[in-house]
């Protein structure tokens, strides 16, 4: 069914009162405001941070990141709280990465399942990223932004893909919280964005 | 007379209850359990975010010290139980502070040492004294050092049924539905119509958070020195810029929250955010209620994409000495929330 992605004007109250006639429009009305609710509203979205050190001093007074350096690899787990009708995840990351040392800047971001509190097997092998990088031949440089679009193009097929896609939620693990992995080389990651992409219901 | 809802909700198609057609319950009691799984699940999600790399969140301290702090809404007065994940590398504890004025909760977490791991604290409540509280997080090592790699926070979601009492979402009342009621051959009552109408509009207004930014306080500095950012620094301007989707931004104005903690004010700082201009004059957490004054950013997510958090401004990059040090006042954490 159509779902309006932005919540539409309520019907009045009195719409509703005892003794009048109850149009079919003010049961739309209230029937596509719960369905905005559920399936574009309620959704989930999550916004990491990630503080990277601020090398003598007590703030990052620049955005450039520190030096990448020889061999440079960081891992990142990250946790998000998932929905029912969470099932693709945008995600959005912010980075820097480096070829001035020879290195091969690869990104890769996937998703695993948390089993009684600890981080377990993968999920979605989502994406391993290198030739989507904007690379830098300097050790240092300001950070730039890659997103996963919101183009459902095809299912997962349990092995990595190498352009950026949403990530997928399998039914069994919607609604729980799940961990999204980054583990880079030569790539320093200074935030993740993550939000629900909602479908037609 | 449950509260009960199916997760995910069997949701209404508006299509059936046009004009010319017969309102069935099928649609109703749909609508019904659809409010009530939204009250109780919908958009219970990362209410607090954050992670530091290389050490930048340690304490090898034997007795606790003060590190991190956050704002957070409540997701409704119901939801009294807050689960707190923590990736933790080191022997020591945390001791995590939830307040939300006159309830509050003390938890700590003993940490094992070995490999870094997750840890998972609930910090329950029994009511609410204020719509937004205050999570404090402490660490001590009980040897070496801890090094705390990511904070992850959300309400536990409420199973169905619901409770029987009625909830609130930021002060406004949420009645849930007894799904039996919304059954075949049951009347449907004035009253079915007026507590649909004002749970969307209270359900509406649940906060999402899009920034949750703390510096750390007091940590232990690992050699060779790398730091932890223990106010925000210009460089985290951009960084802190957040993609934020906003269906609801074309509809009309709507009041987004922003609390932010100021260390070390002088006389005032004028800090752009949002498009708009504020004032800090106190120390300590101050809260603003703000507009959407931005336009959409681009078109790469499906619905109209916003970057919220401070402006980079000459304001805020440059004047307010944020890029060296000579500044007549800090801000020590930030947290900000839309609907």
């Amino acid at each position: 069914m159509l779902t309006p992605s932005s919540p539409q004007t309520l019907p009045a109250l009195s719409t509703c009162d005892q003794g009048r006639l109850v149009a079919g429009s003010t049961v739309a009305q209230i029937a596509i405001g719960a369905l905005n609710l559920a399936s574009v509203k309620m959704l989930g979205e999550a916004h990491y941070h990630l503080q990277r050190v601020t090398v003598g001093f007590a703030a990052s007074l620049f955005e450039i990141n520190q030096i990448i350096e020889k061999g440079h690899e960081e891992t990142w787990q990250l946790l998000y709280a998932t929905t029912p009708l969470t099932e693709w995840i945008w995600f959005s990351v912010v980075y820097s990465a480096s070829t001035a040392q020879d290195d091969t800047p690869t990104l890769q971001i996937s998703l695993k399942s948390v089993v009684s509190g600890a981080i377990d097997g993968t999920i979605d092998a989502g994406c391993v990223l290198d030739y989507y990088l904007e690379t830098e031949d300097t050790p240092q440089s300001n950070p730039t932004r890659l997103s996963s679009g919101w183009a459902l193009t095809r299912p997962p097929s349990g092995s990595s893909s190498y352009v950026p896609r949403p990530l997928y939620v399998p039914e069994a693990y919607r609604g729980q919280v799940i961990c999204v992995r980054l583990a880079a080389v030569s790539v320093a990651v200074t935030a993740l964005h993550l939000i629900d992409i909602y479908q037609e219901a | 007379m449950s509260n009960s809802f199916a997760s995910p909700p069997p949701l209404a198609d508006p299509q059936t209850v046009v004009a010319g057609q017969p309102i069935s319950y099928g649609a109703i009691n749909s609508i019904g359990q659809t409010l009530n799984y939204c009250f109780g699940v919908g958009g219970i999600t990362n209410i607090i975010s954050q992670a530091w790399s290389d050490g930048s969140c340690s304490q090898s301290s034997t007795t606790y010290q003060a590190m991190c702090e956050w704002k957070l809404p409540q997701a409704s007065d119901l939801h009294l139980d807050l689960e707190v994940y923590l990736l933790v590398h080191g022997a020591g504890s945390i001791r995590l502070t939830l307040d939300f004025d006159s309830s509050s909760d003390v938890q700590e977490v003993a940490t094992s040492g070995g490999n870094e791991s997750l840890y998972v604290s609930t910090l329950s409540l029994s009511s609410f004294g204020a719509s937004f509280g205050t999570l404090t997080l402490e660490g001590k090592a009980t040897s070496g050092t801890i090094r705390i790699a990511s904070i992850m926070a959300r309400w536990a979601p409420l199973a169905s049924p619901l409770p029987t009492s009625d909830g609130s979402v930021m002060g406004n009342t949420f009645k849930p539905f007894g799904i039996g009621r919304l059954d075949d051959q049951k009347p449907l009552s004035a009253r079915i119509g007026h507590n649909m109408i004002r749970d969307i509009g209270t359900l509406r207004g649940r906060l999402r958070t899009w920034v949750s930014w703390s510096s750390v306080q007091n940590a232990t500095y690992i050699n060779p020195a790398p730091g932890p950012a223990e106010w925000l620094g210009a460089g985290d301007i951009m960084r802190l810029l957040t993609p934020v989707a906003m269906p609801w931004a074309e509809i009309g104005p709507q009041v987004i929250y922003a609390a932010i903690k100021a260390d070390g004010i002088t006389a005032s700082v004028d800090v752009d955010i949002l498009g708009q201009r504020i004032t800090l004059t106190t120390n300590g957490w101050s809260f603003f209620t703000l507009g959407l004054l931005l336009e959409p950013v681009d078109g790469e997510f499906k619905l109209p994409l916003y970057q919220v958090g401070l402006d980079p401004t000459p304001l805020n990059l440059v004047d307010n000495h944020w890029w060296d040090g000579n500044t007549t006042g800090v801000i020590t954490a930030l947290c900000l929330w839309g609907p």
